[in-house]
Formats: C-alpha cells, structure tokens, sequence
C-alpha cells in the first residue's frame, strides 16, 4: 500500500508548471498534496499525505501553527487550481474546526505563495 | 491504497447513513470503518502518516457524536478519498470489479474513456477529472 519512493519538495523559489506537474504525476497524477507555511512563505509538495509535506516543512523549522494543507492541481486555472482541504487544517484550538481552510486571509496568504 | 479506498466506500456509507438518521447503519458503517483504519495504521510504513490517521479517526469519532465538536463537510471528506480510488481504479484495469472503490465516484465518470484510465479495452490513458468542493 506505501511505497517506500516518496520525494517530498521543499520549494523556496517559483517553480515552473512543468515542475509542478512532474511532482504530480509522481503519485496521483492530475494533483499534488502540499502545505504551506504562512511564516516562512515555503511550501512543500509531494508525497501521499499532506503530513508527508507536513513533516518535512517541520524538520526544516517551520511552526505547526503556520503550516496549512493544500491541494494543487497544475493543469487547472484561476481558482480550480487550489483546493484549500485537507485533515492536517482541522484545528478546533485555531478556531477551523473543518478541513478546509476557514480563514480568508490565510488562503489569501497561500495562494500569493503558491503563485 | 486500496485499504484507503475501501475506507472511503465505508466512510461514504456512514455520511449516507447519517443522512438517512438510520442509527442502525450509522453504527455499522462506523465500526466497519475504524476497523479497516486500525488495519491501515498496522501497516510497516504507515508510521510517517500516523498524525493523519490519527486527525482521521478524531473525524470518523466526530461524526457520530450527538453534538459534533467539528464542523466536518461530507463533500470535503468524500473528495479526500476520491484520489485514492481513482489511483485504485487506474492501477487495476477499471477497479477489477471492484464496486466498493466505484462509489467514490461520482456516475459521469465511472466509464473508463471519459476518465481517460487505460481499461482492458485499451482506452487511452489521460487527465483525471476532480470535484470541487469550495464552500
């Protein structure tokens, strides 16, 4: 069920469409799981969990209080290609007690890193 | 990731139960789900995700509380699971027959060329269509 291949991106500079798909498809084809860390204004993708990136972001020295998961998808446009949800946002002590991001400026924040 | 699929069929049963307010079926798709997730979290390299799992019971446990602490949309949970059934029926020839994992998705897409999964028939291998689920 797991595999033992999983690369799990730190990106720190824009990356090209091309990139992003190519981590895509290493896993689930038309999408990418990632989080973003609001503070640090990093995101990680890849992997088959959003705590996979989650993971990583943290061992890099990120907060888990500024870390969100997201879905990407790079072949979308305009607003298809973020999908603020994942488990790793549900966080009744932050107030969003669902799975997808409740916080405007929080997805706001995201998605200027991601662009 | 077929166990994940599978607990997506189980899970979409408990949100249809839930709707239905059939107590009966919700406790059975509940318990049906924890113990394909307990066997999931068993697995050799399910550790790194422990967290998720753990996140993914806290939500199968909200769900059937009387006064749910979370505010859990069934759509969000039903496309968590959706990936993992599609990467299923991708990798098994259009599911192997396998109508747990169909459930997942939605009916328009359930045909192998409009999904554009490469089936027995040898149609062609392409985009997988996603669901939106803002709100």
């Amino acid at each position: 069920m797991f595999s033992t291949r999983m690369i799990i991106r730190i990106i720190e500079k824009p990356i090209t469409r091309t990139e992003a798909k190519e981590i895509a498809e290493e896993f689930y084809g038309d999408m990418v799981k990632g989080v973003a860390d609001i503070e640090r204004e990093v995101i990680a993708l890849g992997g088959k969990w959003h705590m996979d990136a989650n993971n990583k972001v943290m061992e890099t020295g990120s907060s888990q209080t500024n870390v969100w998961g997201f879905n990407l998808y790079p072949d979308k446009e305009g607003e298809d290609r973020i999908e603020y949800i994942a488990l790793i946002n549900i966080r009744p002590a932050a107030g969003n007690r669902n799975m997808y991001i409740e916080d405007a400026d929080i997805r706001e924040t995201i998605r200027k890193i991601i662009h | 990731m077929f166990l994940m699929a599978n607990l997506g069929s189980e899970v979409t049963r408990l949100l249809c139960a839930l709707a239905e307010h059939n107590e009966g079926r919700v406790r059975g798709a509940h318990t049906r789900a924890c113990a394909i997730l307990t066997e999931i979290r068993a697995l050799p390299d399910a550790e790194h995700a422990e967290g998720e799992f753990s996140i993914l019971q806290e939500v199968l446990d909200d769900l059937i509380r009387e006064a749910p602490h979370l505010r859990i949309q069934p759509e969000s949970l039903r496309n968590y699971f959706t990936p993992f059934a599609l990467k299923v029926l991708a990798s098994s020839s259009y599911g192997g027959g396998n109508s747990n994992v169909l459930e997942l998705i939605p009916k328009p897409y359930r045909n192998p060329k409009i999904r554009g999964i490469r089936g027995k028939n040898g149609a062609d291998e392409g985009g997988v269509p996603r669901y939106s689920d803002r709100g």
